[in-house]
Order: C-alpha cells, then sequence, then structure tokens
C-alpha cells in the first residue's frame, strides 16, 4: 500500500510538471470551460427568466451543479485518454511497463493530476455562478464531500476502462466521445431522472453517476445526510464494483498482452 | 562464474494476418544463451533476426511461448517485480523519454519508479548524469537535447536505480558517428564500473570492439557463440580482397561463382568508382590464379590481397547473407 501510495504520488507531480509545459490543458481548464458552462446558463436567467424569481434561480443553480459534476467526469476521462495516447505515441508507454511498480497506481496519479484542475476550475465556476445570481442554498458539507469523493474514485475506475481500451484499441477518442455522450442521456444531467420512462431508468439507476449528480445537488439543499443514505450506499457499492472489475480486467489484459504480443509486437 | 542470464530452449510464436490469413510464425526457435556476470555479450543479427523480442522477454515484456527464462537467478514468470528492479532497459528505436520534462525531472520520476531512497536521490542524479557526461544540461528540458543527447540521458535513465544487468538494444542505432561513439564510451564506461551488459546490435564493429563473447542469431536461431577473436580466427587468414571498378562489379561476381566461389562481402573501395570484394575462401585457387581469371574475363583488378577476416566475413560465412543488403 505504501508503495501504492508513492507511485501514485510521483505519477501525479510527474503529471502536474507536464501540464506546466501544455498551456493549452491551462486554457481549457481555466478559460474555456468556465465561460461554456457559465454563459448558456447566464443568459438563460438573463434573458428567458425572471431575473428576481428565487425559483427560476434555484433551478438553475440545481441544474448548473448536474452540468458542473458531467463535466467533471466527462473532462477528467477525457484527459485520461490523452494521457495514454501521449505515452503510447511517444513510447513511454514501454517504461511503465517495464518499471517495478503497480500500472494502475502510476495511472491514477496522472489522471488525478487534470481532475484537480477540473475540480478547481468547476468549483470557480460554481462560486462566479452563486456570486451573480444569489441563489438560496444550504450547503451539507459532509454529503458534499461524500459525493465528490465517490465521483472522483467513479473517474478513476472509468479512467482504467479507458486505458485497457486504448491500449488495446489505439484510437478510440471517437468511441469515447459517443458513449460517454450516451451516458449523459442516462445520468440525468440537465432532468431528474424520475421523470425518464421507466425501462431507461433501470439502466441509470446501474450507473453510479446518477446518484452521484443527485446526492451533488441535494449537498447544496441541505438533505440530510440519512435521508440519502440509500443513494449514498448504492453509489458506493456501483463504484467499488465498476472499479473491482476494471483492477480485473486490467490485470488479465495485462497477461493477455504478454501472452499474444499484441501491444508489444516483435 | 555466476550467470547473470539463463535462456533455456526459448520459443517464441506470434500470430500474423487476419481472418482467413491468419498464420503462425516462430520468430526465436530454441534459443539456449548465458550471459555471465561482468561480461558484454554482444547479440548480433540483421533486422528481423528476433533480437529485440528475445530483448523484451528477457525484459519482462513477454512471455515466451515455450522454454524458461531467468534473470538474476528469478523466473520471469514468478518474480516479475525482482527482476524489473534488478535490471536496466532500454530498447530499441525507442527514445522513449518524457521530452517536457528536464533531463533532472526524468531522472527524479524514474527514482521514484525504482524506488531509490529520497534522501540519495539527488547524489545518484548526479553521478549517472555525470557518467553519461549530460550534468551540466540536467535542467534543460528533454525536448532540446540532440538525439545522441536524448540516447545518453536514456541510457541515465536505465541506470538511475544502480542495476548490475543492463539489457540495452541497439543503443547507437540511428545515431550520427560521434554520438555513437559517445554510446560506446558509455557502454565501456558502465562495464568497467562492474555492470554486465547484454547488448544487441546489427552494427558488425560495434559487436567486436564491444563485446566480450557475442551470440549471432539469425531467422530466429542462434548458429554462432563464443568470443570475437575466436570467431574470427576460425575464418584463418586469408581472406582474399580483390578491389575492381564499379563497373565491373556484377561481372566479376559471375565468375567468382562460376569457380564455387560464391561467399563473399562487398565493401567501399579507395573512391566512388572502385569496390572491394572480399572473399571468404578462394578453395583450391592461389591469388595469382585468381588474378588471372579474372583478368582474362575483362575485369581490370586494382589489387588483390589477403586480409585477417573482420566480424563481418564471420556472418557472411555462417549464414550466406550479406550484412544489411535484404536482411
Amino acid at each position: 500500500m505504501e508503495n501504492f501510495l508513492k507511485i501514485f504520488l510521483s505519477s501525479f507531480i510527474k503529471q502536474i510538471k507536464e501540464f506546466n509545459r501544455y498551456p493549452n490543458f491551462y486554457l481549457k481548464s481555466l478559460f474555456y470551460t468556465p465561460i461554456a458552462i457559465l454563459l448558456p446558463f447566464w443568459f438563460t436567467i438573463r434573458f428567458f427568466l425572471n431575473n428576481n424569481d428565487v425559483n427560476s434561480i434555484n433551478t438553475s443553480f440545481t441544474l448548473l451543479l448536474g452540468v458542473i459534476l458531467w463535466n467533471f467526469i466527462y473532462f477528467s476521462v477525457i484527459e485520461a485518454y490523452n494521457i495514454i495516447s501521449r505515452e503510447l505515441n511517444t513510447d513511454t508507454i514501454y517504461l511503465v511497463f517495464l518499471a517495478p511498480i503497480s500500472k494502475i497506481a502510476w495511472l491514477l496519479g496522472a489522471s488525478f493530476a487534470p481532475s484537480i484542475m477540473f475540480i478547481f476550475s468547476l468549483g470557480i465556476v460554481t462560486v462566479i455562478f452563486y456570486l451573480i445570481t444569489q441563489p438560496v442554498i444550504m450547503i451539507n458539507g459532509l454529503l458534499f464531500i461524500t459525493a465528490l469523493v465517490l465521483t472522483v474514485i467513479l473517474s478513476w475506475s472509468m479512467s482504467l476502462g479507458v486505458f485497457i481500451l486504448t491500449i488495446w484499441l489505439k484510437r478510440i477518442f471517437n468511441i469515447l466521445n459517443i458513449g460517454l455522450e450516451i451516458i449523459a442521456i442516462f445520468v440525468g444531467v440537465l432532468y431528474p431522472v424520475s421523470h425518464i420512462p421507466s425501462f431507461i431508468r433501470v439502466i441509470s439507476y446501474c450507473i453510479p453517476l446518477t446518484y452521484g449528480i443527485s446526492l451533488f445537488r441535494q449537498s447544496f439543499v441541505g438533505v440530510n445526510l440519512s435521508s440519502v443514505g440509500y443513494e449514498v450506499l448504492a453509489m458506493a457499492l456501483f463504484t467499488l464494483f465498476y472499479m473491482l472489475i476494471s483492477i480485473i480486467f486490467f490485470n488479465r489484459f495485462e497477461r493477455r498482452l504478454k501472452q499474444n504480443g499484441s501491444f508489444l509486437q516483435y | 562464474m555466476k550467470r547473470v542470464l539463463i535462456c533455456e530452449n526459448v520459443v517464441r510464436k506470434f500470430m500474423v494476418g487476419k481472418r482467413e490469413n491468419k498464420r503462425e510464425i516462430t520468430v526465436l526457435n530454441n534459443i539456449n544463451l548465458e550471459v555471465k556476470c561482468g561480461e558484454i555479450f554482444g547479440l548480433l543479427g540483421p533486422n528481423g533476426a528476433g533480437k529485440t523480442t528475445l530483448m523484451k522477454i528477457i525484459s519482462t515484456l513477454l512471455y515466451p511461448t515455450e522454454g524458461n527464462v531467468y534473470v538474476n537467478g528469478y523466473d520471469i514468470f514468478t518474480d516479475e517485480k525482482k527482476i524489473k528492479r534488478s535490471i536496466g532497459v532500454l530498447l530499441a528505436n525507442n527514445r522513449s523519454i518524457y521530452l517536457k520534462l528536464t533531463a533532472k525531472e526524468n531522472l527524479k520520476f524514474f527514482c521514484n519508479l525504482y524506488g531509490v531512497q529520497r534522501s540519495i536521490q539527488e547524489e545518484r542524479i548526479d553521478t549517472v548524469l555525470k557518467t553519461v557526461n549530460l550534468l551540466e544540461r540536467k535542467n534543460d528540458y528533454a525536448e532540446n537535447f540532440s538525439n545522441g543527447m536524448l540516447q545518453r540521458l536514456n541510457i541515465a535513465r536505465t541506470i538511475v536505480h544502480n542495476p548490475d544487468f543492463l539489457i540495452l538494444d541497439e543503443p547507437s542505432n540511428g545515431l550520427d558517428p560521434n554520438a555513437a561513439n559517445d554510446v560506446r564510451n558509455t557502454i565501456i564506461n558502465l562495464n568497467n564500473m562492474g555492470t554486465t551488459i547484454l547488448l544487441t546490435t546489427h552494427n558488425m564493429m560495434e559487436a567486436d570492439i564491444l563485446s566480450n563473447r557475442v551470440a549471432i542469431i539469425d531467422k530466429g536461431k542462434i548458429i554462432s557463440e563464443g568470443d570475437p577473436e575466436t570467431l574470427k580466427n576460425s575464418l584463418g587468414n586469408n581472406i582474399c580482397e580483390i578491389m575492381v571498378k564499379r563497373v565491373d562489379l556484377e561481372n566479376a561476381k559471375n565468375v567468382l561463382k562460376g569457380l564455387y566461389i560464391d561467399k563473399f562481402n562487398i565493401i567501399s573501395g579507395d573512391d566512388i568508382n572502385t569496390l572491394r570484394i572480399r572473399v571468404l575462401n578462394i578453395n583450391k585457387y592461389t591469388l595469382q590464379e585468381i588474378n588471372d581469371i579474372l583478368h582474362a574475363n575483362g575485369i581490370e583488378i586494382k589489387s588483390i590481397s589477403l586480409h585477417k577476416p573482420m566480424f563481418e566475413d564471420v556472418f557472411i560465412n555462417l549464414t550466406g547473407k550479406v550484412f544489411g543488403k535484404g536482411d
């Protein structure tokens, strides 16, 4: 476990240092993303809703929270793909496979670096929106932290899946993008899951992000942790399940790579 | 003497082609190899001979289809992490280093990956950078390095955790002569410091200069093994070198084949218009007789003489192939 954390930390620090040399990343996370998210909401409130209607503002803010969490997952997974693609294109992926380390620790550390950046930038978006529109909120800190931590762990399990798929199929950006957009339909980013047809809802409730978005929203309206206990439990169990599945698949996949040589072809 | 590497009956097969054209090819066929502690062992072979596949198996990136491999006494199937900790690996055509980091940042990252203690990391990084002659560039970004410098930084990366066994796969490939020489000097320095080195190359001169022992691999099989001098001496001291005009080359080769002399190597002559034909075995003929026969066939001979064999001659004698031409 100590080694796992050391590799996680080294990989995280190395990734931060590399990001310092990729200005596009900062541009995207600190400039493009905030504007792309804030502007549509601000225009909606300004021109289509009543500026003084607390209910409208609160509803907009609730919607925004779903978008914020969705963007966090989306960008974290896409950035994990970018990291692995870069390692593949520059052949540095060999160095990871040659080292006596847990590849999972390396990947989680590397993908945590952009995640932290996105938490920071999306946090700023939320604060700016709050300051502009002044919605009535009551934060449950414990629930907020729980939802956020579980979502970060969820993003790791998704990144691990992306790691396997990228090494296996090489260029998966389009598949990944479409896949994420499809997930967005199910998890209730812009509408409550309770309002979608029941046969789709079954799928929604198997995706931990559905609970993540719901919990995240509820943490801003002062809902007690005990009253959403089953949602927290469901999210934790599903996240753990997907994480375990990803780790098992990854280990099997690595063994298979060595046996058939498809990644490290002669 | 302690054996650092033992390969026993190693076979590696790959599936190639798609669907109906899918077939199995054998890239390594029953390889048996031993590398002793403290030596530079050269694995020599043309492109596609199976060198890099063998390197990947030894460095635990691939499993053999059959056979066993032991590195530093550890089994590649069961002791993968112990092997990885005890070796340094540089793969062929792989200038892989994090270009957006400085030399120092790169090495620090690998110190962490290989578990080098934090308290000695700075000192270790300085030592290895000094070994590869890059100490004064330690705070420069790797993306600003030349190919030769990147290769030296890569070697520094392989030794940063102080391994006692280095696997270098074509370390001077693609470098200019000066950079290649720098890399060779680094290899000699490392060996002098006690590191055992397994070196693969298709550069005959490099194998000859650096290796204590060599194995020649062709089509996935080891066809000869020994120290370079013994292998060269096995050809005797009668390599016949005939210098002819470039335009007469094909004619000269046909005449020689007519005399059942078919193992020869072509190298450059004194100027652009001449070439040297190095004949490995002139059979029953004397120099004078060959000279006369070629002359009688209208071939102008600039010079003809006997020479000591080069390493390339050994390879041609064993395989019948000219190195680097159609291999």
